[in-house]
């Protein structure tokens, strides 16, 4: 153990966030900061059981589905055994989720964490190969960033799984586990059907471990701390932070590091409780999450068993509340298209289906609503509801029947003609360009 | 022995064959893709099911057997998702395969 690591006791750090982001903010954390600040890698060279302390440490995917990060591992693990098969890691930068921004600045401020993770889950599962799959040529700085911290580690021979970084194409299902493995397979980004899962058969057959960055970063930080210091901070059922993406008024991505349970209230309303009306609307968990009224998300907690009595879940930690001059039809209507567009266009249901919604959307937004119009969104939301290969129906499903409650009242306003949006500058962020050959996918 | 159904939607192009040869389990939604419910396939209709699986132009649909409640789902799926199966399957044409299938029965 370093110098810095018995300095700083683990009192000292529990209830202290950032834990995963630099203390001074917005400073890049190079190796020697690093090392300075977290201590060595701590493998575990066949002694301590990871597994073990991940399933005590409770930690959950932050990539937005909150599954168990121990059961992933140990279906691997048995995958690898039984099949006597090298398993492959990969950690999933993808971040598809146009509203979020956290696992991009994660990656920029503190690489070597969540290379340090992906190391260490390589050796729990005994994998031969790791990947680190964002937008390396996209977002150039990011890109350089890891080229870098890549070199700064092979100098000091740190790693001992090269890490080869991959590039994910920017549609919103390239994150998607099975899209991820297909397009690593140098096929489309596009999901497939399962089983098998890809724990047990994924990329170019191995059982494959894909786990979100910002995962892996708290992956190295228990393998460091253990599962009690990890729980000391959010709940007992949710323990441990997680990375926000907020966006209050002016739309600017703010990115902190906040306990689950922590109350919307002082998350959302900006500094000194101000900034937020009980009349405007919140979107928690972006595209595939929900809208919420404020005057009832202000009573919610950061964490799933609040978020889930109002219907809403975590996610990947995405925060908006727009301006109130701006109309949630519209933006909802912009959002669903372009999820629409996003669709691989491989199921029935999904195929045929949300383009229909987002066009109906579009006819409640412009005040063009059919007497049939709701009825036809309804019905077309239970027939896509569980019949995709992937969740991008089910997701957007919750997306769209969020708004038509939120923003009831609206409806009704644009039945008559009106309407409350005074500024048509559109809020959501929508990324340019729809797939259009299958190079896109690419 | 119970048997249920399952569509890989990515497969299917809705040709709607199974709707017809098991209408009891198997609609059309309004675009004519398949929608099944996911109940076991009753006493009755093994044989209707398994035709209506076999006639499926693309190999969408599937009768998956669970052997009674003593074998995890998970693995019981991919067992019989194995590709052995699933190749045999695919390079078999469909007709033969429903020859088959009715030859056995």
């Amino acid at each position: 153990m370093t110098a810095a690591t018995q300095g700083m006791s683990a009192e000292d750090t529990a209830t202290t966030l950032p834990r995963l982001l630099p203390r001074d903010g917005q400073r890049p954390e190079d190796w020697r900061a690093h090392t300075a600040r977290h201590g060595r890698l701590p493998y575990r060279d066949r002694r301590g059981d990871l597994t073990g302390e991940l399933e005590a440490a409770g930690l959950t995917g932050r990539g937005g589905a909150a599954f168990p990060v121990h059961r992933k591992l140990s279906a691997v693990l048995d995958a690898a055994g039984k099949r006597r098969r090298a398993p492959i890691v990969i950690a999933n930068g993808a971040e598809s989720e146009p509203a979020s921004e956290k696992d991009a600045t994660l990656l920029w401020l503190a690489p070597h964490l969540v290379l340090d993770g992906l190391q260490l889950a390589a050796e729990a599962v005994g994998a031969e190969q790791a990947i680190l799959y964002t937008h390396v040529d996209r977002r150039n700085d990011v890109g350089r960033r890891l080229r870098q911290a890549i070199a700064e580690r092979a100098a000091v021979g740190a790693d001992r799984v090269a890490v080869q970084l991959a590039e994910a194409p920017p549609r919103f299902l390239s994150g998607q586990e099975t899209a991820l493995v297909s397009h690593l397979a140098g096929g489309p980004a596009i999901p497939s059907f399962m089983p098998p899962r890809i724990t047990e058969r994924g990329l170019l057959g191995a059982p494959t471990l894909v786990q979100n960055v910002e995962t892996l970063a708290h992956v190295a930080l228990i393998a460091r701390h253990g599962p009690r210091w990890f729980r000391q901070t959010g709940t007992a059922a949710e323990p441990g932070s997680m990375l926000c993406t907020i966006r209050r008024a002016d739309g600017t991505p703010r990115v902190v590091e906040v306990p689950l349970g922590m109350p919307l209230q002082s998350l959302l309303a900006g500094p000194g409780g101000r900034g937020l009306r009980t009349d405007q609307a919140v979107l928690i968990g972006g595209y595939h999450g929900s809208w919420l009224p404020a005057a009832e998300a202000v009573r919610l907690t950061l964490d799933n068993q609040s978020l889930g009595t109002a219907g809403a879940r975590v996610g990947a930690g995405i925060l908006l509340t727009p301006p109130p001059d701006r109309c949630g039809l519209i933006e909802t209507a912009a959002a669903v298209r372009y999820l629409a567009l996003e669709s691989a266009g491989q199921c029935g249901p999904c195929l045929n289906g949300l383009p229909r919604m987002a066009a109906a959307l579009t006819e409640i937004a412009v005040g063009r609503q059919r007497a049939q119009t709701q009825a036809d969104v309804e019905r077309w939301a239970g027939l896509v509801t569980g019949r995709g290969a992937c969740h991008h129906p089910d997701g957007t499903v919750r997306f769209v029947r969020s708004a038509l409650l939120t923003f009831a009242a609206e409806v009704s306003l644009h039945q008559r003609g009106q309407c409350t949006g005074r500024s048509k500058r559109p809020y959501l962020p929508i990324p340019h360009g729809a797939a259009r050959t299958e190079e896109d996918w690419i | 022995m119970s048997e249920k159904l399952l569509v890989n939607p990515i497969e299917c192009e809705g040709h709607g064959a199974c709707a017809e040869l098991l209408p009891e389990m198997i609609r059309l939604d309004e675009w004519g893709y398949p929608i099944v419910d996911g109940r076991p396939v009753p006493a009755g209709l093994e044989r209707d099911a398994r035709a209506a699986a076999s006639a499926c132009p693309t190999l969408a649909l599937r009768l998956l057997r669970s052997l009674g409640a003593s074998r995890e789902p998970r693995q019981l799926r991919s067992s019989l998702w194995g590709r052995p199966l699933c190749f045999s399957w695919l390079t078999m044409p469909t007709g033969c395969v429903y020859l088959m299938r009715v030859a056995f029965i």
